[in-house]
């Protein structure tokens, strides 16, 4: 599955619905847990953006790794998000 | 070919530098000082899980050999004021192995502000904080060594960067052995740090050491930290008057809970035992383990069979976190 483009409104979604999200890869839990907490504190159309791209990256540049994909079907696919 | 991952004694380690082996070595300060020039970074600790079991040693090492898939090795040190480019400066493809003496600025540092350093979660960064004897700490400095120039430093970090092959990645993973219970109350608090004066239990805010008196908590099982699908642990190093210290920060927003009492040495194994499942069959490409599970779990002597390496004063997995065992896989793709 590809990692959704960056103006994919899921993302914001994703970020404004909270912390209920549980990954298996680690830095996923670590990062989606630092941007959740900013995107509280700021919800502006810049910070979605750049909490976005930031979480984004990292599904990206670890695409490669069977947990990653797993928790990104499990997030995007139909009815995750 | 089997590589290095065990106690050796001076010797030894010498033989291997010589015969240009890449290392990570854990020492007391008077053996590591001792050392040639070679491909070795290393870090202060007397502690270790060796395959005969935990160990205290100043005049032998745990010496851990870089996987030969490991290239383009690059050995910098990193300061409080460019700390924050070590993700950045990691490879592309690859890993990078970060050796921090305890309580120097950039222990704080790191420890506070590495989640917003860039390529943060993009770049595997591990490693672990060197330490002394635990009679000694905050007494003598901890130490850590670039082996390609002999220098040493308590002040800096040293870190090592590697590129992995195109056909491998390296997989970072914790093995935390602390449960919470639904039971506990949810703490939150106010601000970012390694000092913790307010809390707030379940919405509701009052004084942190005047909640960890009243609940008697025992104070060796570390604080939980609810990262979604990962619990991240933080150890208490004291309560000062108001003050409560902690060896890692805890960070605004995050909830958090006392961890369950974990145990004697027997509930330790079957808990490490249990999680380590499925490692056995992957290269495992560097571990380490809290020194406070050797302490607490009251592990001197005692062997966990899967999970050898030094026991330290702080554990990196991409950032800072304690009571908490580090393993980190070379995985193909």
């Amino acid at each position: 599955m590809k990692v959704p483009s960056a103006n994919d409104p899921r993302w914001a979604k994703l970020l404004l619905q909270g912390g209920q999200q549980s990954f298996e890869f680690l830095a996923l839990n670590m990062v989606f847990t630092r941007v959740v907490i900013a995107a509280k504190r700021d919800t502006s159309k810049e910070n979605l953006s750049k909490l976005t791209q930031e979480l984004r990256e990292v599904f990206e540049k670890n695409a490669h790794n069977a947990k990653v994909v797993k928790d990104l079907e499990r997030i995007f696919s139909a009815g995750g998000n | 070919m089997k590589l290095i991952s065990g106690v050796l004694d001076f010797d030894h380690v010498v033989a291997a530098i010589q015969k240009g082996q890449r290392l990570v070595i854990s020492a007391d300060e008077s053996l590591l000082s001792k050392l040639p020039k070679g491909n070795w970074l290393g870090g202060t600790t007397p502690y270790f899980m060796a395959a005969s079991g935990g160990t205290f040693s100043k005049d032998r090492a745990f010496v851990q050999e870089l996987s030969p898939m490991a290239t383009d090795l690059r050995f910098s040190w990193y300061s409080d004021a460019t700390i924050s480019s070590v993700y950045n400066d990691a490879s592309e493809n690859g890993f990078s192995f970060i050796l921090i003496p305890a309580f120097a600025k950039i222990h704080l540092t790191f420890g506070l502000k590495a989640p917003e350093f860039g390529n943060f979660g993009v770049r595997p960064l591990v490693g672990w904080v060197a330490g002394t004897q635990l009679e000694n700490l905050g007494v003598v400095a901890a130490k850590v060594y670039n082996g390609q120039t002999l220098e040493s430093k308590s002040d800096e970090a040293i870190v090592l960067h590697a590129t992995l092959p195109e056909s491998h990645f390296a997989d970072v993973n914790i093995v935390n052995i602390f449960e919470t219970s639904n039971s506990q109350d949810e703490l939150e608090f106010l601000t970012d740090g390694f000092e913790v004066e307010r809390v707030k239990v379940s919405g509701k805010q009052r004084d942190f050491a005047g909640y960890i008196a009243e609940k008697k908590a025992d104070i060796r099982w570390p604080l939980v930290g609810d990262y979604g699908g990962a619990s991240v642990n933080l150890s208490f190093a004291g309560i000062d008057g108001g003050k409560v210290k902690l060896l890692a920060p805890v960070f605004a927003g995050v909830k958090y809970r006392l961890a369950s009492p974990a145990g004697d040495y027997n509930a330790y194994l079957k808990a490490f035992q249990a999680k380590m499942s499925g490692f056995e069959k992957q290269e495992v490409g560097f571990s380490c383990n809290c020194v406070l599970n050797y302490k607490h779990g009251d592990l001197h002597g005692k062997i966990i069979p899967e999970l050898h390496g030094p026991f330290v004063f702080g554990e990196i997995a991409y950032q800072l976190l304690n009571q908490t065992a580090v393993v980190m896989t070379i995985c193909p793709r």
